[in-house]
């Protein structure tokens, strides 16, 4: 458990045009675990999950330190990051509307990440796509390759956004809110799929949300961000039942005034 | 007695595609919707909620059946509009970025002809969403998206409507600025009297809104009932479904 495998983020700090949007955030996710941010709007939740894979403005300032397998990241070489963004690390992101290309079958897109990472061929990625589009449960993956993003539903276009996240085994997926933009459903069932590949890959995961139902869910321990800030770091269900930081409390307050009871009168 | 506000006889909606191919979004349906009755239309993604609130709200024109209120009138007609308010899904785009955000708050209040400082009813009531005090004199392009809805629904409420018609209003907000507007949606509710018609496919928060539920289910009206009756022990598949998904905090 110590910090040479997985992910280890410590002291992280971003200002961008002087103004300092994270302030020493420190999480770490280690070999099969699930891990999530809990913020409001504007946290840095989702700021931290981009600098993991140096998905921020080129006139960020960075400091801090974000170690993968003790690899640093920060300010690593592009060779570097290419081989760990997309590869070693996943990522799925709330709108599948966005992040799917519109113009290109899903199975080309679903198995991006194969052909760049592990020189698949064709006929091999063909094949790889049916399976991964089997594997994350969209109908007819035999058929669904051969579609476009529009032909499919917004939970199936979500699912071929995991899949493309898959094609190219990576050992822990980032995931920015991904349940979001779907209905309730269809959200419970992306969540359940989450976990079912979690359990079958071994697939660590670093899940962003503002939704403590939904991190329940998603998590077995959170950091609670407030501010650029980690506020909080504790197992969920502690965190539901007993938030010590004033923003873990609104949190949890917020979610109990919103979520679902079981029908209580 | 309950007096109707709304009556839907028969209404349906037929999509007509390429080559005669033709896609029901909403089978015939008859629902009346009644003077401070809560009611909420809940589903899955492509159950219809949508459409028939767009037949209900004038907005599209239904295949057969018609709409009407309770005076008879058109739901077109002024007098109507006059009573109503509309947040619809992704209000962000229906505020018109030349336009400062106190002018557009007020906009219902300049069209519909209203008395008063318009100025003043429209920082109200961005203040009672909780945006902050600048809000009206600022532009839509400098509030982030749950700001821009919660601008969206200022407007829908700025000239005290009896009747607000929501879809999705909350889905895209923040769980603290969530909790937040359904304490105002609340209140309106029980002290305003506000009828309140809320699409939404979020139990939570019928739960805590709505007294009535209407269930779709591929375009189909497939349960009508009390709020504690749907949610509790709901008879349809789809309500079922919708009660197993939703996320729980316990």
């Amino acid at each position: 458990m110590s910090g040479a495998t997985g992910l280890v983020v410590s002291g992280l700090t971003i200002g961008i045009n002087g103004e300092r949007l994270l302030d020493g955030v420190d999480v770490a996710v280690a070999e099969g675990q699930r891990v999530g941010l809990v913020g409001g709007s504007g946290s840095g939740k989702s700021l931290t999950l981009r600098a993991v894979l140096g998905l921020l403005p080129s006139h960020a300032a960075l400091g801090g330190s974000i170690r993968w397998d003790g690899v640093e990241l920060l300010g690593a070489p592009e060779r570097v990051l290419a081989r760990v963004r997309g590869g070693e690390i996943g990522i799925v992101l709330q709108d599948p509307a966005t992040a799917l290309d519109p113009l290109r079958r899903v199975g080309a897109q679903i198995t991006e990440g194969a052909r760049r990472h592990h020189r698949v061929g064709r006929a091999g990625a063909r094949a790889l796509a049916v399976r991964l589009a089997e594997e994350v449960g969209l109908p007819s993956p035999a058929d669904a390759v051969d579609r476009y993003p529009h032909e499919l539903s917004g939970g199936q276009r979500q699912r071929v956004q995991i899949a493309a996240a898959l094609s190219a085994e990576p050992r822990l997926l980032l995931a920015d809110e991904p349940t979001t933009a779907l209905d309730t459903v269809v959200q419970s069932q992306v969540l359940e799929l989450l976990a079912r590949l979690g359990r079958t890959r071994g697939l660590s995961t670093l899940f962003v949300t503002h939704d403590l139902a939904v991190l329940r869910r998603a998590a077995d321990s959170a950091s609670v961000l407030d501010a650029g800030r980690v506020v909080e770091h504790g197992p969920v269900e502690r965190l539901l039942t007993s938030p010590v930081s004033a923003t873990a409390r609104a949190l949890r307050d917020a979610a109990r005034l919103t979520s679902w009871d079981g029908g209580r009168p | 007695m309950t007096e109707e506000l709304l009556t839907a006889t028969e209404l349906s909606r037929v999509h007509h595609g390429r080559g005669g191919r033709q896609r029901v979004a909403l089978h015939p349906l008859s629902v009346a919707l009644r003077r401070g009755e809560s009611t909420a239309v809940v589903g899955g993604s492509g159950s219809g909620k949508s459409s028939l609130v767009r037949l209900l709200l004038g907005l599209d024109t239904p295949s057969t059946g018609t709409v009407t209120t309770g005076d008879g009138l058109p739901v077109t007609d002024r007098r109507w509009l006059r009573r109503t308010g509309v947040v619809l899904q992704d209000p962000a785009t229906s505020l018109d970025p030349r336009m400062r955000v106190g002018r557009i708050v007020a906009e219902p209040l300049r069209g519909f002809r209203i008395r008063g400082d318009h100025d003043a009813a429209a920082r109200s009531m961005l203040d009672r969403l909780g945006l902050p005090g600048d809000a009206a004199d600022r532009y839509p392009h400098e509030f982030s998206g749950g700001q821009r809805q919660r601008i969206a629904i200022a407007r829908a409420l700025v000239h005290e409507p009896e009747v607000l018609v929501a879809d999705e209003p909350l889905s895209a907000l923040d769980v603290t600025v969530r909790a937040r507007i359904l304490t105002l949606l609340r209140e309106l509710v029980a002290e305003r009297g506000l009828t309140l018609l809320l699409v939404s496919h979020d139990l939570g928060i019928v739960q805590r809104v709505s007294e009535r539920v209407l269930v779709l289910d591929d375009g189909r009206l497939v349960e009508d009932g009390t709020a504690q009756q749907v949610l509790s022990s709901p008879r349809s598949a789809a309500a079922r479904r919708l009660v197993d998904a939703a996320p729980r905090l316990g």
